[in-house]
C-alpha cells in the first residue's frame, strides 16, 4: 500500500481564515520561568522580582518540543518572565533547536556578564533568535512601564547581541494613548539596523499586571498553545486567566491540541466576532 | 443501592482522574455508585482485576489479551467507537521516494515503546507475517518513552516521527489514530503511507467472571449522550463519542502476537540495535 496522507481540511467554520492565523500545531509556546527582573505595569504574566519561578522541567520541554515535531510544529517560543533568569535555559533550548526554530524573548537586560553571559555564550546565534522588548524611541515612556534605567540597558543588550551575531527583533507593547510613540520608536530602529519585517507593535492585552487594554477570550482570540509548569493555556498572554487554561498538564500535547481543536469547533462558541491573532513576535 | 462498582483506569494523563470523577457523578445520578482506582500501569490494574479487586478494568487491547491470557473466564463489556478499526501504518516523508514495504529493507525505522500493541507488538508481528523481520530485514531502533502504559500516551510515536521528518529515520510506525490526529492537529501533508497492518480493536472494559451490576454499568455506558452537558467533556478527553458493546472480532492478532511469544526489536534508547 503506498498513498500520501491527505493534507488536513479546513475545520474552522466561523473562524476568519487569513493567511495571519498560524495553523494550530505550527507553534509552541514554552514559560521557562515566572521570575523576572523588571515588573513591568502591563506585563500578562504577572511577572516580577518577587514572583515564583515555577520553572519548566526540561524534560517536560524535551517532549513537547519532540511532540510538537512530530506533528509538524514549526516553531518554538520560549518567554517567561526573564528566561536568562532560568539556569536551565540552555538546556531548555538544547532540547527544543534539534526540531524547529526557536526564539527567545528576553529584556536584554541581563545578559552582559556572570552566569547569564556564559549562557548566552552557550547559544548558537545560528539557530536562536532573540527577541528583545524596546516599547520607544526614548527613556520616558519605556523607562516608565518598565524602570528606570531599563531603557539604555535594553539598548546595549540589543548592541551586544547583535555583537554576538545573533538575529535580533524587537517587540513593543504600547498603549492605544501612546501611538505617537511608534515613529520614533521606529526612527531608532532604522538607525539600530533593525529591519521592519523584525519589529512588531502591539496592544497592551488586560492580563496580569493590566487593568487596562484589550480584553482577550476563547472567542476572540486565535490560540497559540503555550505551555508552564502547571499546565496549558490558549495564548501566551491569557496563561493569567484560568478561563483560558486548556490542559492541567503541559503533557500529552496531542492532548492540549485536541482540546484546543474541540473548543474552536464547538457548535456552541459565541461566533460573533471573528477570531483574531494577537501576535507577540 | 448495591455495593460499589470498582472499575480501574490507568493514569496516562492527570486529565484521567478528572474523566472518572465526572462520569461518577453521572453514574451516581443513575443509582451506580462507581468507585475508580487509579493505576500507574496496566501490569498493576491487570494484576488486580485477576486478584478480584476491580470488578472491571478499562484497559488496552494488550492488557484485555494478557487477562485472556491468565484466565478463560473473562469478557469485556463495552468500547468506544473509536477503538474499532485501528492499524499500524509505516510512515515516510513524501519526499523520500519510499514507496512500498520493499523499499524499507535496510532502511532506519522507528518503533514506539516496547509494550505499545500499535507502535511495537502488532506491527512487528504483522510485518513478520508478510515476510519483513524488523530485526534482520532493517535497521530497527525503539523509543521507550512511557513503559506501563501500552502505549497511550502516543508520545513515543510522534517523537520517532519527529525523527522522520528530520530526516534521522527513513520511517516510522504510529497507529492510525496517531496520524489523524496529525492531521487534524498539526500537519501530515509531508507524510506518506507506506504500509498498513490489519485492523485490530483498542480499548475495553475487561470483566472477570459475572457480578451482579455488569449488565447495569454496561447499559448505562451505551446510553451515555455526548450532547449531555455532564457528559461531553470527560467523553471528549476519554475521545469516545459513542460507547459500543464489545466485539471480539478485533483481538485475533493481537492474541497471535502475544502467543507468538516476547517481542522486542531495537535498543530502548531510541538507536539501532
Amino acid at each position: 500500500m503506498s498513498s500520501p496522507v491527505a493534507a488536513p481540511a479546513s475545520t474552522d467554520p466561523g473562524v476568519a481564515q487569513t493567511e495571519t492565523l498560524p495553523p494550530l500545531g505550527s507553534r509552541l509556546w514554552l514559560y521557562s520561568n515566572f521570575d523576572c527582573n523588571l515588573a513591568c505595569d502591563y506585563c500578562c504574566a504577572g511577572s516580577s522580582p518577587s514572583a515564583p519561578a515555577r520553572r519548566l522541567p526540561v524534560e517536560v520541554a524535551r517532549r513537547a518540543c519532540e511532540e510538537l515535531a512530530g506533528l509538524g510544529g514549526q516553531k518554538i517560543l520560549i518567554t517567561g518572565g526573564e528566561p536568562f533568569l532560568d539556569p536551565d535555559l540552555v538546556d531548555l533550548v538544547a532540547v527544543a533547536v534539534p526540531w524547529a526554530p526557536v526564539t527567545i524573548l528576553t529584556n536584554a537586560m541581563v545578559l552582559a556578564r556572570g552566569s547569564r553571559r556564559r549562557m548566552l555564550d552557550a547559544l548558537d546565534p545560528a539557530r536562536v533568535t532573540m527577541q528583545v522588548s524596546l516599547d520607544s524611541g526614548t527613556p520616558d515612556l519605556h523607562d516608565r512601564h518598565r524602570g528606570q534605567g531599563s531603557f539604555d540597558r535594553a539598548r546595549d543588550g540589543i548592541a551586544l547581541l547583535g555583537e554576538l551575531g545573533f538575529r535580533v527583533t524587537v517587540a513593543a507593547t504600547v498603549d492605544e494613548a501612546d501611538t505617537a510613540e511608534e515613529a520614533g520608536l521606529h526612527a531608532l530602529l532604522d538607525r539600530d539596523g533593525i529591519p521592519p519585517d523584525d519589529r512588531l507593535v502591539r496592544r497592551v492585552a488586560r492580563q496580569g499586571f493590566a487593568d487596562h487594554g484589550l480584553a482577550l477570550n476563547l472567542d476572540n482570540v486565535w490560540p497559540e498553545p503555550a505551555l508552564t509548569a502547571d499546565g496549558a493555556w490558549w495564548h501566551p498572554v491569557s496563561i493569567t486567566d484560568p478561563a483560558m487554561q486548556v490542559a492541567s498538564s503541559p503533557l500529552p500535547l496531542v492532548t492540549v491540541l485536541a482540546v484546543i481543536r474541540a473548543t474552536l469547533d464547538d457548535p456552541d462558541r459565541d461566533r460573533g466576532e471573528a477570531l483574531q491573532a494577537f501576535r507577540c513576535t | 443501592m448495591a455495593g460499589t462498582y470498582r472499575l480501574g483506569a490507568v493514569v496516562y494523563h492527570p486529565d484521567v482522574r478528572r474523566i472518572w470523577e465526572d462520569f461518577g457523578a453521572w453514574f451516581a445520578d443513575k443509582g451506580l455508585a462507581l468507585e475508580p482506582r487509579y493505576y500507574d500501569s496496566y501490569e498493576e490494574q491487570v494484576a488486580d482485576l485477576l486478584a478480584g479487586r476491580l470488578e472491571t478494568a478499562w484497559n488496552t487491547n494488550l492488557a484485555h489479551v494478557q487477562v485472556m491470557a491468565a484466565t478463560g473466564n473473562v469478557d469485556a463489556l463495552a468500547m468506544r467507537d473509536t477503538d474499532r478499526g485501528w492499524r499500524s501504518l509505516l510512515v515516510a516523508r513524501e519526499d523520500s521516494g519510499l514507496r512500498e514495504l520493499s523499499d524499507l529493507r535496510g532502511r532506519r525505522i522507528g518503533f514506539g515503546d516496547a509494550d505499545s500493541p500499535q507502535a511495537h507488538i502488532m506491527p512487528v508481528h504483522a510485518l513478520r507475517a508478510k515476510g519483513f523481520d524488523p530485526e534482520r530485514d532493517c535497521i530497527a531502533t525503539r523509543l521507550d518513552r512511557d513503559l506501563g502504559k501500552h502505549g497511550d500516551t502516543g508520545g513515543a510515536e510522534l517523537a520517532q516521527l519527529a525523527r522522520v521528518r528530520a530526516g534521522e529515520l527513513d520511517a516510522s510506525v504510529v497507529s492510525s489514530f496517531t496520524l489523524d490526529a496529525v492531521g487534524r492537529l498539526g500537519d501530515s501533508s509531508g507524510l506518506r503511507e507506506i504500509w498498513a497492518s490489519p485492523p485490530f480493536h483498542h480499548c475495553c472494559f475487561t470483566v472477570v467472571g459475572d457480578h451482579e451490576q455488569h449488565a447495569r454499568f454496561r447499559e448505562l455506558l451505551l446510553s451515555m449522550d455526548i450532547a449531555d452537558p455532564k457528559l461531553c467533556e470527560p467523553m471528549e478527553l476519554e475521545h469516545v463519542t459513542r460507547w459500543l458493546p464489545f466485539d471480539p472480532s478485533g483481538y485475533g492478532e493481537l492474541v497471535a502476537a502475544v502467543e507468538a511469544g516476547p517481542v522486542l526489536v531495537g535498543r530502548s534508547d531510541g538507536s539501532a540495535a
